[in-house]
């Protein structure tokens, strides 16, 4: 027995199972999908942060706008009870 | 290289059949051979670019197929299993009309070390040299030669003890 031939023979190749390229290309598909995901939830994620910082710089321009008020109206109050006291003397 | 998806698919095609082979000898489990090889063509679709021709596609094939059946024994210590009632069909008509000495020796060739059947099963399913193994493996080509020649003494000597009476050269 030619031990050598014997194994060229007993580990000859073999057919892949049906399907199996149509397995793959589904696959290779599946893969070219997951790969776009992950860039168009970057693109997502950087849009909502721009978002929160422009509504988070709004609302904190609307809290000093607020403040600038409240310190103008004591001024102002200030001002018109220093002029009625001048105004009684 | 560049192929379009159906030029993929036509390579796939075209060398399913080895790339199955070699995790089917090596693993002989219908299962872990497919998703072995389905991982390789993956591989492959991801790194088209730096295939240079067809030739460097077939031994990047085999080198790839190689080393990932020897890691994934690594990783989960697997050990073949015999599941020869659910033997795939040859892609070529066997020659030989013994298929009890054919089931024995593919039983013996399971049973050699990781590095050792796998040196075995590319030398005769695919008739690479030593070089090429030793590229494929990505271990000298002298350690191949020696791991070869180990691989068949030790099967030479059960196939005498196993088949007494019968000369095996």
């Amino acid at each position: 027995m030619d031990l050598e031939q014997e194994l060229r023979q007993t580990l000859a190749r073999k057919r892949a199972p049906a399907g199996f390229a149509d397995r793959v290309m589904e696959k290779t598909r599946t893969q070219a999908r997951t790969r776009t995901v992950p860039w168009r939830w970057a693109v997502a994620a950087a849009v909502l942060v721009c978002l929160g910082g422009g509504w988070w710089k709004v609302d904190q321009a609307g809290r000093e706008l607020e403040s600038a008020l409240r310190i103008a109206s004591s001024k102002i109050d200030l001002a018109e009870k220093k002029a009625s006291e001048v105004f009684v003397r | 290289m560049e192929l379009t998806a159906a030029g993929f698919g036509d390579v796939v095609r075209s060398h399913q059949d080895m790339v199955y082979s070699i995790a089917w000898h090596y693993f002989r489990d219908r299962h872990q051979s497919e998703e072995i090889a389905q991982e390789v063509f993956l591989e492959l679709h991801r790194n088209l670019a730096s295939i240079e021709s067809d030739s460097h596609m077939a031994h990047w094939l085999r080198r790839v197929t190689a080393q990932r059946c020897i890691d994934q024994t690594r990783r989960l210590r697997l050990r073949p299993r015999s599941g020869l009632e659910s033997a795939p069909e040859p892609s070529s008509p066997a020659s030989h009309a013994d298929p009890l000495l054919s089931s024995l020796l593919a039983r013996l060739v399971d049973a050699l070390p990781d590095r050792a059947r796998m040196a075995v099963i590319l030398r005769y399913q695919e008739d690479m040299d030593l070089g090429e193994i030793a590229s494929a493996m990505n271990i000298p080509a002298g350690s191949v030669k020696s791991t070869l020649h180990r691989a068949l003494a030790l099967l030479r000597g059960k196939l005498e003890r196993t088949t007494a009476g019968k000369g095996v050269r």
